[in-house]
């Protein structure tokens, strides 16, 4: 005796395990909250170390070629 | 998310130098192609495309893989980098004969403390950032 269709798909649902919607499959809103999460400032000292890499990139530009080429 | 963590690591170390080599990449072609500047781009984009940006994935598997163990904040790790870097880039230059590197080498060793506090910046901040994003941090 042949299963009717309504069987076959039970069978079916039985045989494959359900397929997951939560975000164990979707990752992108974890990684949206993630991205709206405030970072740390950038403290006094870190901003006065970039100020003084402006200025030495200013002051000295010859040394760019060499920073684009070594980094 | 705990599968892979080591792969997201290296992703996260990448992430950061690979826009910039547009820049890089933008200014090599200008210098050459518009201002006729004597570069031999063909060799010289060698280094900063292939070596630098999976440089900066290893260190960052590093980084994580010493977790736990003896582990510097990412700050100063990342300005570590260049001390290979640098040298490794200048034995290159070398051997393809790159001479706007090899014939100023005061300029390579006046890059030297500007290239490290760059770093220290880029991976305390950017690659910080990036390993939040990807769960390595």
């Amino acid at each position: 005796m042949k299963p009717t269709e309504n069987e076959l798909k039970e069978m079916l649902r039985q045989a494959l395990p359900p397929v997951r919607q939560d975000e164990d499959i979707d990752l992108w809103p974890r990684m949206l909250r993630r991205l709206d999460e405030r970072s740390a400032p950038m403290g006094w000292l870190d901003r006065v170390l970039l100020l003084l890499v402006a200025l030495g990139l200013v002051a000295f530009p010859a040394i760019i070629p060499q920073l684009l080429y070594q980094l | 998310m705990n599968t892979h963590p080591y792969l997201r690591a290296y992703l996260a170390g990448i992430a950061v130098p690979t826009p910039m080599m547009l820049c890089g990449l933008t200014a090599y072609v200008i210098a050459r192609y518009v201002f006729d500047v004597p570069i031999p781009i063909e060799r010289a984009v060698v280094f900063p495309l292939v070596i630098v940006p999976n440089a900066w994935g290893l260190w960052n598997v590093v980084h994580f893989a010493l977790h736990g163990h003896w582990q510097l904040p990412i700050g100063p790790h990342g300005a570590l980098l260049p001390l290979l870097l640098i040298p490794g880039g200048y034995l290159l230059a070398r051997l393809l004969g790159i001479d706007f590197i090899t014939q100023n080498v005061a300029w390579m060793w006046a890059a030297f403390p500007l290239a490290l506090a760059i770093y220290y910046l880029a991976w305390k901040y950017l690659v910080n950032f990036c390993n939040h994003l990807l769960g390595v941090a």
